[in-house]
């Protein structure tokens, strides 16, 4: 834990301190929220802690600079467009995993591709075919697919040259 | 760019589309509402660099209007 995070640990239980002198109902109702927050978070923790198992286990740097690296190529790329539009759970979950294979070398612009197509929720798609039908469900899912593309390129491009590059 | 499960998004548009809100509006606001994220922006830049978060949603911002024109014009184009 670092020097700032055990400060505000520290901030967060003295204002619950003063909060519980002025209002005790109130500040164990609040404390009641955190805790049932916690729980709601904890299955997704739960998520997270899994796909860097896996990935540490399972995933080594060579495979990922093989097909989501710099010379992966079209393959690198088919493999963040599925892998974003199957991806489910909160994305706070995947950015973890995606940090980690960040550093086994995975391409900045295949990460930009995979959280971008994230947005494309084929569980969700019926819904969404109901609302607006079938011929513009396909058309918006295409430019969404096609603008995430864009999007990885330009993004690698901007932080390839940014301050420090 | 709201906070909010994605199937709300669906729900809402439809229905602002029913109360006669144009489908670029509509289209726009989805795409926003599930692309950008203003709310995870700090896990995002802590875990993925701020450079590399801000531009990112800077860029789906934009993307999203430009894909609302382009899939509505599309769509009036083919039906």
């Amino acid at each position: 834990m670092s020097r700032g995070s055990i400060i505000f640990l520290f901030v967060v239980i003295c204002l619950y301190a003063l909060a519980f002198l002025a209002n005790a109902e109130l500040t164990l109702n609040a404390l009641s929220f955190t805790t049932k927050l916690f729980h709601r978070l904890l299955p997704v923790l739960l998520l997270v802690f899994t796909l860097i198992f896996i990935s540490n286990l399972f995933i080594k740097p060579d495979w990922v600079r093989a097909n989501v690296g710099h010379d992966s190529g079209l393959r690198g790329w088919i493999i963040a467009v599925v892998g974003g539009i199957l991806s489910v759970g909160p994305i706070y979950a995947w950015y973890a995993l995606l940090k980690d294979l960040k550093t086994k070398g995975m391409r900045t612009a295949l990460i930009a591709v995979f959280l971008y197509n994230r947005g494309i929720k084929l569980p969700l798609l019926p819904l969404m075919i109901h609302y607006f039908g079938i011929t513009y469900t396909l058309i918006l899912a295409t430019y969404m697919t096609l603008f995430s593309l864009l999007s990885g390129i330009l993004v690698e491009k901007i932080v390839k040259h940014g301050p420090g590059h | 760019m709201a906070a909010g499960h994605p199937l709300t998004s669906y729900v809402l548009g439809g229905e602002l589309l029913k109360k006669g809100i144009s489908l670029v509006a509509v289209t726009a606001l989805l795409v926003s509402w599930i692309t950008v994220g203003s709310i995870q922006f700090p896990a995002e830049a802590l875990m993925l660099g701020r450079r590399f978060a801000l531009y990112r949603n800077l860029l789906c911002f934009g993307f999203s209007i430009l894909i609302a024109v382009l899939t509505v014009a599309t769509l009036q184009l083919l039906v």
